[in-house]
């Protein structure tokens, strides 16, 4: 059976809980993850989603009714926003993996 | 008894996942197999799970049938439910996939020792999976009581909770990844041949001609609401065939004429703050479920973990698309039918049978027993993915962890086993108790709930290398302490709670309050955990292919 080493690290690892957190390094300062080109993908990307989320939520609210029934290609704004919503989600998934992945 | 082809196409699907449970049990010998079926699962095969372990009754019949009844403005649900699948693969997915073993205690746990962290995520862990597994035998009571009078609330209730309990306890997580895998594709399917019988017979081939018939529709509600029914009603009969139902809806605008239509936004939805509190809960509950997390870790590594969730994340967008079409065809292909129900008052039951009623109508009592099994594989899929994850947080996490870590893998899967059982049985009576009590309403503060608790606690475990032990300890108990005050003050029918207003959802308090609770704590304190340890297994892919661990 094939055996993630990943997850052997972990239990090799576990089978030794530490008394004690790491030592703070003497700048204070510990490896940030954000220092990846991974994690700036990931969070810039999430930022995009985030703001194209809820701006899609906020103007299909009740005070932004009129907003959201504005007619555009013969469609009411809210309903392609939120088909716009669902294709930006799919778009992101799509670059923040081939980006991270490559 | 009525209905025997459609209950016979029924038990034909609830057999065959009861026999892919019995035969996954040989598998179930160690604990690895019995939590993660040994992290084997393909990614294909997972992602359809996660879809259907996603998908549950909620999905497959309530956003189709509000459609049917509110128009547009129900949608949003559905929108809300796939946006939170994509915040997952971004900032969670492969972190924590990378840092963990079997559940999500064992991620935290790789960063932060003590007891009390496992003992809060077992508590936090149990609270969400229970709410979350009671609507699911709630909603199963409901609907096959509904159409199938001839067993009550209660009986269908048990045999739910009770296939539920055999599908997990036999066949551990390869059992229940297996019997999603199947559950996601009736799901999908069933949803796909409504939309596609629909078009055909009714819309001139063209999907598009939904949207502009649907245009020109007041919704039922609303028809309602403007005394308007009676006189639909006396025109057009409730067993009208899907012509004159079609008929009667568009009538609805010939007597209605300055009513918005079934696809102007807006009209059936809450002010900002409800509004607000509602798709943050969304944005963030998915992240806090733990049930769904679990599934990162039934695959060998990470890239294979993120496959998985892009098929999700396709699959999700396709269904939801769909749900908005099959639920505005269904608002008027049963517009008779719907409009009567609801000028009874029974919204809840023209919500949750519109789906069943459209593939009746489309395809007689043989698309009714295909939507049906859909149904109860859309139930059983949901609470079988609850009452794993909840079995081995039990069983994992509480007795080998904490009680007995000298205990052998036989009494580690039968402590799982017994484990499976007794929390269906707890689900089952707390589904007599709750039976009155609103579906979405248990559902909504269950994504409210685990934002406001495993959501924070995850994402500053995973991103900050300043967040400490304490942190987390205050994070838990703040979250679950201000979304479980603020859900029971919605119960009990209080408008405002310390001067702020109580909302439809916990998650605009819970969540901040967390967040806020975390980072004071964490400020003040100074166990960081093995942070560097932590951090690099799991986001230094670099660094780890060069210690020789997979990148994954």
């Amino acid at each position: 059976m094939r055996v993630d080493p990943t997850a052997k690290q972990a239990e090799a690892s576990r089978e030794q809980p530490p008394e004690a957190g790491d030592p703070e390094p003497a700048d204070g300062k510990y490896w940030s993850p954000f220092s990846t080109r991974a994690a700036r993908w990931s969070w810039g990307l999430m930022a995009l989603f985030t703001v194209i989320y809820f701006v899609v939520a906020i103007l299909t609210s009740k005070e932004f009714a009129d907003v959201a029934a504005t007619m555009i290609f013969g469609l009411p704004l809210g309903f392609i926003l939120g088909i716009g919503l669902i294709i930006s989600g799919l778009v992101i998934t799509r670059i923040y993996l081939s980006k991270v992945e490559a | 008894m009525d209905n025997i082809v459609a209950i016979s196409i029924l038990a034909v699907g609830m057999a065959t996942f009861f026999f892919i449970g019995i035969y996954s049990r040989r598998w179930t010998k160690s604990t690895a197999e019995f939590y993660v079926a040994g992290g084997q699962i393909p990614w294909k095969l997972n992602g359809v799970a996660m879809f259907s372990n996603y998908a549950s009754a909620a999905s497959f019949l309530g956003v189709a049938g509000a459609i049917a009844l509110f128009g547009i403005d129900n949608w949003w649900l559905a929108l809300g439910f796939f946006a939170a699948w994509v915040v997952v693969v971004l900032i969670l997915a492969s972190p924590l996939r990378r840092s963990g073993k079997y559940t999500v205690a064992d991620a935290l746990y790789e960063r932060f020792s003590g007891s009390e962290i496992r003992l809060l995520t077992i508590i936090a862990g149990i609270t969400i999976g229970t709410l979350y597994l009671v609507p699911q035998l709630v909603g199963a009571g409901h609907l096959f009581n509904l159409l199938i009078p001839e067993l009550d609330y209660f009986i269908w209730v048990a045999i739910a909770g009770g296939f539920t309990a055999i599908i997990v306890v036999m066949g551990g997580m390869r059992g229940t990844s297996y019997n999603q895998a199947f559950q996601g594709i009736i799901i999908f399917g069933a949803m796909t041949l409504l939309l596609i019988l629909a078009v055909v017979m009714y819309f001139n081939w063209n999907p598009l001609g939904i949207l502009a018939d649907s245009d020109s529709v007041v919704t039922p509600t609303q028809v309602v609401n403007n005394d308007a029914a009676e006189q639909i009603l006396s025109t057009y009969p409730i067993a009208s065939d899907g012509t004159d139902a079609m008929a009667a809806a568009r009538s609805s605008r010939e007597i209605l004429p300055e009513e918005p239509s079934a696809l102007t936004p807006g009209v059936n939805v809450t002010d900002m703050l409800n509004q607000l509190s509602l798709v943050l809960g969304l944005f963030l509950g998915v992240v806090g479920l733990p049930h769904v997390l679990i599934r990162l870790y039934t695959v060998k590594d990470a890239v294979a973990a993120r496959k998985s969730t892009e098929l999700t994340i396709i699959s999700l967008a396709i269904f939801y698309t769909m749900t908005l079409f099959v639920g505005l065809a269904a608002m008027m292909l049963l517009y008779p039918l719907l409009t009567d129900l609801i000028n009874q008052g029974e919204v809840g039951k023209a919500t949750n049978t519109a789906v069943a009623e459209l593939g009746r109508l489309l395809g007689g009592e043989v698309l009714l027993g295909i939507v049906l099994a859909g149904a109860m594989a859309a139930i059983l899929s949901s609470a079988v993915g609850l009452l794993i994850q909840m079995t081995t947080t039990v069983a994992h996490d509480g007795y080998t962890i904490l009680l007995r870590p000298e205990s052998s893998e036989e009494q580690r899967v039968r402590v799982a086993q017994i484990t499976g059982i007794v929390l269906t049985v707890v689900a089952v009576v707390l589904s007599f108790v709750l039976k009155e009590e609103n579906v979405a309403q248990l559902v909504g503060m269950t994504f409210g709930i685990a934002a406001s608790t495993f959501a924070p606690v995850l994402l500053m475990t995973v991103w900050w290398t300043r967040f400490t032990r304490q942190g987390v300890v205050a994070t838990f108990v703040v979250g679950l302490i201000v979304s479980l005050v603020f859900t029971f003050a919605k119960y009990s029918g209080m408008e405002t709670l310390l001067g702020l207003p109580v909302l439809v959802n916990p998650a605009l308090y819970g969540v901040p309050a967390a967040f806020a609770a975390g980072i004071i704590a964490s400020l003040l304190t100074r166990d960081v955990g093995r942070v560097e340890h932590f951090m690099h297994l799991a986001h230094d892919r670099d660094g780890n292919e060069r210690n020789g661990v997979s990148a994954g």
